[in-house]
């Protein structure tokens, strides 16, 4: 009998045994089953464990967190919201809410959770610390800015809030200000031998130096962040400053440091933005498309860009490369009929890709420049809307010089380059040539180049003008002639033996002159500085050097082995490679 | 009483026309579907055909017409921009600015299909012998349209069996446009006044279509074919399109290049150990040099199920040591639903009940006793096991001596007979000496084993698959392909997995006695110089937690299906699942089944009037069957009757003109049917003039000029007589 009771005790135990967890019973079991990574058992727990206890915020902590763990933000978000709903609105939930609308580029909502927080913990420097930060990425910066200096008085010196502040304050173009609160951060930071912090300070003021043009001060800046911390982001801001000097191997080598490093896709824009520029576009278009197909975002929650900004730079690019694919493609030498009607075909089809990308980026400038409006970002308002427009030009102009006065006042050199786009916009030679003149020759000279891919279209064909350009950007840029449509002005000398006429010679002209070169007549050699010299001796291979006519040194050469076969075929593959070494860059 | 066409047919025509070109603009901009605004397209659409109909209408002439269509939209978009600029006058402001770039957004794209709507409806309407060449241009935009889109990157068809419905529906709609448009034979009758007959006109009809419905269906199944090249490469050379969904092949070939598409396949949950994730599909033991490894089914073999039955089904469990319970469901998003994928070794597969509106083709568990031996318990391990004929099937190599050469020289200096450390020098040899890439190159024989093992050493994961299976099996060692996908383990979340199209995988299983099939994986992670990947799949993480989320609160409803008529249910499922292998077997080799079909069928048409000559047994109707029989074969070579012409002018027409005795054999022929006798001496005389007939036939034309004539399509259903 006493055996058949303590079955039916164990029986009645087995089949009941639910009545007895408590909400802890479910929260440990759960627990353990994540720290086992038998997360569809702790989520099975976890849902039991709510059902039964359905006021309990705990269990939907413990879920938000798993989620928030697992960067699965809505899902967090969701289960946090259920939670707050359940009463846990403790300062940690809320703080949650906030990173979970932040993460999703949910500003406002973020923004909203902050105060709340603020409301029942007034005193949380970090919260206010963050509310300043979204304030700055949804440009309402005099609020953040009001909200920090009462919080740097109230609570002392603080290096979050020092930071968020300079980082506000270059928003609102006051470089003094800016400065002297990245330098309180900075001071802070190494007293309390926080280096990344510190770093990442340099950082910011290294970006402050160059929106300003103070272009020293911030390569200065930007190797203090790197000697704090190797972090991707001062490689990038060093680098682009040596992109800025146009010097190719310095910039790759640091965008390539930072890729390394990087779990963002600007070392991948950095670099496509080199490529490009240096007319390297095929990979520039692989690096391009890679972040525009890169469906990982998150990242930008941590940087002052969105993902219509993101993706209006993108565009931008892709514009660019395609637009320079399109025109090279007229331009290369090739012997075979059909692989010129190939080449149009793919001519025609990289112009159409390209207009698909410029609208894009005309698309998303209008709508970033409808956020900074709502932000009452004036100055990049209208600098948006002048690039969304740019094919109206009554209507650019209009928005390109609301934005003038705005920066102008506050960082009087950005002159020079409204002057670069006023002179686009009008096709005016004197704004360009204005704008040439007011760029620093070391440090602009990116601009510079720009300035005169504008200004060479503009300059009458076979004139010195033209050649002295063309020289110039060529001194600049080799890379940067052919994808624009331009060709180094040469002065060609062809050896051959003694007394022979050699058909190549024809087809070697026609195709460099395919490929954008002038060849000038014998009798008007001003301006032109460089010489081409073709040796035909033989016949199945051709030699050639260029020659920098003014000291004339020997800047390139090579040789090709061109094979038989036709004049026309042998002259095309000579061409191809005197091209590529050209305009090459390394 | 005339008949003519009603008014309709014309209205009719019309409306197809314009719903097939409406199509191919849909389709040629479902790239832009999110730039584009779609009201403004269809404006424009209905524009250029309201214009076309006007200038028609206009009788304008075509040169004029063409100008001044050129000069609408320049003058509409000059008239807007009037607007605009008042409109800026009376509210600047940054909207009213915009608006001229809206406008442009929109009217640039739109100009040239305004353009060619216009020019097809005002052509089809002035010239009604354009719609025939619009036919064929409609089917040359299809193509240029899809051209680009192998490999399901269609946008407007997030699935193929959509695809392949809207292929259908412009075929028909194409059918259809031909057969309203037959005008010149209506303008005929229209002529002669004379009634329509339906019966008449649907066998004219169907005699023409004879040509153009192959033709379209050649197009169909072009497309088709390029849209599984397309996705075989996609697959990474492993994965092939089924009629509805992605599927493993069971016949892996080594291609010369493939692509990696980064298309969601299935989710994937995974409980229980295992440090390397290997979801296979199909074991493919079978080799042959021409046609690579594939995957048999034969009694002596293991024999694992390979798609999953509506019900529980239990594998038994050959007890191999060292294995470990792994727990996985799998959640298929594109993927043949009936395909079995599991980790070595799966011992219970279950489907489980979807949910309304799943996102998820299919759900079901499987239990897989998963290996965790180590280099310790597989040290000493050989073959033994194995019956003779699983060991001789499993080291078949096709006897190739620069494989068995090979594999003894890297194995030869290990000095250990170990089975285990050879097999590990084999795949650390292809691993090290050789790259990865996705262009292995065409070698110049054919054989791109041997050009990947001894010339090029690069290739796919499916080249060091079969290299390193028949490396083993050359010294004896019983090996095998897998093939299925390869998940990172790194790419965990909350213990799912997204296994993308790209991660089809091929890797070797080699046998140990009592532990059973072990992976390896030889595939090389270096890759080929000059072949920088720099792409990289990154995680779509709002659509995978979205999936995600989709399905922990419906994690409840994850149970066993249940089996009402379980019986019936499973055998049509067989049956199904047997009828779309056949299909697409069929649709792959297109090539020959699509001429084998037209053969039979013209053969069924054109010979039937002769089979009834044979079996029946009046002899009046034996004449008139052979005599038809005559006709179709002057008619397959254009000797056409014309309507006015009786059959004795006609026959005396070819004699006269073609030298072909035809006359004494019609009056056979009308003695046969309107004769009150018909005796057997007529009966052999019509036979001696069918067979004078017959040989001024094969006198008058060369048997390459009958054998087209037999295959032309042409007038093949007139049966005049």
């Amino acid at each position: 009998m006493i055996l058949y009771l303590f079955l039916f005790l164990l029986l009645a135990h087995s089949i009941w045994p639910q009545e007895d967890k408590s909400a802890d019973w479910y929260h440990d079991a759960a627990t353990r089953a994540i720290s086992n990574e038998n997360y569809e058992t702790a989520v099975k727990i976890i849902e039991q464990g709510k059902e039964k206890y359905p006021k309990s915020p705990e269990l939907n902590l413990l879920l938000a967190n798993l989620y928030y763990d697992k960067e699965l933000y809505k899902l967090a978000l969701d289960e946090y919201l259920e939670a707050e709903i359940k009463g846990g609105e403790e300062y940690y939930t809320l703080n949650q809410i906030s990173r979970c609308y932040g993460k999703l580029n949910r500003e406002e909502e973020s923004i909203e959770y902050l105060k709340k927080i603020l409301i029942d913990y007034p005193d949380s420097v970090t919260t206010i610390d963050d509310l300043g930060w979204m304030y700055f990425k949804t440009y309402q910066l005099e609020k953040g800015e009001e909200l920090l200096l009462e919080a740097a008085k109230r609570y002392g010196p603080d290096r979050g809030i020092f930071m968020t502040l300079g980082t506000l304050y270059s928003g609102m173009y006051e470089y003094e200000n800016s400065k002297q609160f990245y330098l309180k951060a900075i001071d802070e930071a190494i007293q309390s031998e926080d280096d990344y912090f510190a770093s990442v300070a340099y950082y910011n003021l290294s970006l402050l130096e160059h929106n300003f043009y103070h272009f020293y001060s911030s390569l200065r800046y930007t190797e203090e962040s790197l000697r704090s911390a190797d972090r991707a982001p001062g490689h990038l801001a060093r680098g682009e400053l040596y992109q800025s000097r146009m010097n190719f191997s310095l910039a790759l080598s640091e965008y390539q440091k930072s890729l390394t490093r990087d779990t963002t896709s600007l070392s991948k824009v950095n670099l496509a933005i080199l490529y490009q520029r240096f007319g390297m576009l095929e990979l520039a278009k692989r690096y391009a498309e890679d972040v525009l197909n890169s469906k990982d975002l998150a990242w930008m929650y941590y940087y002052g860009t969105d993902i219509e900004r993101h993706y209006k730079d993108i565009h931008e690019i892709l514009g660019d490369i395609y637009e320079g694919l399109a025109r090279t493609e007229l331009m290369k030498s090739e012997h075979k009929l059909l692989v010129r009607i190939k080449n149009l075909f793919l001519c025609i089809k990289y112009r159409l890709i390209a207009y698909y990308h410029r609208q894009k980026f005309r698309l998303y400038s209008i709508q970033v420049g409808k956020a900074y409006m709502e932000e009452k970002n004036l100055l990049d308002a209208n600098w948006e809307f002048y690039k969304g427009n740019e094919r109206y030009r009554d209507i650019a102009l209009n928005y390109l010089n609301s934005a003038r006065r705005f920066e102008t006042k506050v960082s009087p050199h950005s002159e020079a380059y409204y002057l670069k786009e006023e002179g686009k916009l009008l096709k005016s030679k004197e704004l360009l040539e204005e704008s040439l003149s007011a760029l620093d020759p070391f440090w602009e000279k990116e601009g510079i180049a720009d300035a005169l891919i504008l200004l060479i279209p503009l300059l009458k064909k076979n004139t010195v003008s033209r050649r002295e350009a063309l020289n110039r950007l060529y001194e600049i840029n080799p890379g940067g002639l052919l994808q624009y449509g331009f060709g180094l002005p040469l002065v060609i000398d062809f050896k051959l033996l003694e007394n022979r006429r050699d058909r190549r010679i024809k087809h070697i002209l026609r195709f460099l002159r395919r490929a954008g070169s002038e060849i000038a007549p014998a009798d008007n050699l001003k301006g032109l500085n460089y010489g081409l010299e073709i040796d035909l001796e033989k016949q199945d291979r051709v030699s050639f050097k260029l020659i920098n006519r003014v000291n004339n040194k020997i800047l390139k050469q090579d040789s090709v082995d061109t094979g038989p076969g036709s004049s026309r075929k042998r002259a095309a593959l000579a061409v191809k490679v005197i091209i590529d070494k050209l305009y090459s860059i390394r | 009483m005339s008949m003519k066409y009603k008014p309709g047919r014309g209205f009719l025509l019309f409306l197809v026309r314009n719903m097939i070109l409406y199509f191919l603009l849909l389709n040629a901009y479902s790239h832009l579907k999110r730039e584009l605004d779609i009201v403004f397209l269809s404006s424009v659409f209905v524009l250029a055909v309201l214009i076309a109909v006007w200038t028609e209408r206009g009788r304008l002439r075509f040169l004029p017409a063409l100008l001044l269509i050129l000069l609408i939209p320049l003058g509409l978009r000059f008239l807007f921009f009037q607007v605009f600029g008042l409109q800026r006058s009376l509210s600047p402001g940054p909207e009213t600015d915009f608006l001229y770039f809206y406008f442009d957004k929109d009217f640039f794209p739109g100009l040239l299909p305004f353009l060619i709507i216009w020019l097809f409806n005002f052509c089809a309407l002035r010239f009604p012998v354009f719609i025939y060449l619009e036919t064929g241009f409609n089917a040359l935009f299809l193509l240029v349209i899809f051209w680009s889109e192998a490999g399901y990157r269609i946008t407007l068809y997030p699935h193929p069996t959509l695809f392949a419905a809207a292929l259908l529906s412009f075929l028909l709609c194409e059918i259809l446009v031909i057969m309203l448009g037959r005008l010149p034979d209506t303008r005929i009758r229209a002529a002669e006044d004379t009634p329509v007959s339906w019966k008449k006109e649907a066998r004219s009809f169907l005699s023409f279509m004879w040509l153009i419905v192959p033709l379209l269906f050649i197009l169909l199944f072009f497309l088709l074919s390029r849209f599984n090249q397309g996705a075989v490469r996609l697959g990474g050379g492993l994965m092939k399109p089924t009629l509805f969904r992605f599927d493993f092949s069971e016949f892996i070939r080594l291609e010369s290049e493939i692509e990696m598409s980064d298309d969601l396949v299935l989710l994937f949950r995974k409980e229980g150990p295992a440090e390397r994730i290997l979801l296979r599909r199909y074991i493919l033991s079978g080799f042959d040099k021409r046609r690579g490894f594939y995957h048999v089914r034969k009694k002596g073999l293991e024999d694992l199920p390979v798609t999953v039955s509506d019900m529980a089904e239990e594998i038994q469990d050959p007890d191999y040591l060292a294995r470990a319970d792994v727990r996985q469901e799998y959640f298929f998003v594109n993927f043949d639903p009936t395909s079995l994928i599991g980790m070595n070794y799966p011992v219970k597969v279950t489907p489980l009940k979807n949910w309304d509106s799943s996102s998820f083709l299919r759900i079901y568990r499987v239990h897989s006793r998963v290996s965790q031996a180590g280099p310790f318990e597989l040290e000493d391990i050989d073959s033994d096991g194995l019956t003779p004929g699983q060991h001789r099937h499993y080291t078949f190599y096709g006897n190739d001596e620069e494989i068995e050469k090979l594999a003894e020289e890297i194995t030869a200096w290990s000095g250990s007979e170990s089975y285990y450390a050879k097999v590990l020098l084999i795949r650390d040899y292809l691993k090290t000496n050789y790259f990865y890439s996705l262009k292995p190159g065409l070698a110049a024989d054919g054989d791109q084993l041997s050009h990947f093992l001894f010339k090029s050493q690069k290739g796919y994961c499916s080249y060091f698959a079969f290299a390193m299976t028949l490396l083993c099996r050359s010294l004896g060692i019983p090996a095998r392909v897998a093939v299925g996908f390869y998940v990172d383990p790194e790419t965990e979340v909350l213990n799912f997995y997204e296994v993308r199209a790209y991660q089809a995988h091929a890797w070797v299983e080699v046998y140990f006695s009592d532990y059973g099939w072990i992976e390896f994986d030889p595939s090389s992670t270096e890759i080929a110089p000059g072949e920088e990947f720099i792409l990289q799949f990154g995680f779509d993480f709002e659509h995978l937690s979205r999936l995600i989320e989709e399905i922990l609160k419906n994690q409840d409803q994850l149970e066993e299906e249940k089996h009402e008529q379980l019986a019936v249910r499973k055998k049509i499922f067989l049956w199904g699942g047997e009828l779309v292998k056949a299909l697409s077997f069929v649709v792959g080799i297109w090539y020959i089944t699509l001429p084998v079909l037209y053969l039979l069928t013209i053969s069924i048409i054109k010979l039937h009037t002769y089979i009834l000559f044979i079996f029946h047994s009046s002899e009046r109707k034996k004449v008139k069957y052979l005599f038809r029989f005559s006709l179709v074969r002057a008619y397959g070579l254009g000797l056409i009757r014309r309507p006015e012409e009786s059959i004795m002018e006609y026959s005396e027409k070819l004699d006269l003109e073609y030298s072909l005795n035809l006359r004494p054999w019609t009056e056979y022929y009308l003695k046969a049917v309107f004769d009150s006798s018909f005796p057997d001496q007529d009966y052999a005389q019509a036979l001696k003039a069918y067979y004078r007939f017959l040989s001024s036939f094969k006198e008058t034309y060369p048997l390459i000029l009958r054998i087209l004539g037999f295959l032309n399509p042409m007038h093949s259903l007139m049966r005049r007589a």
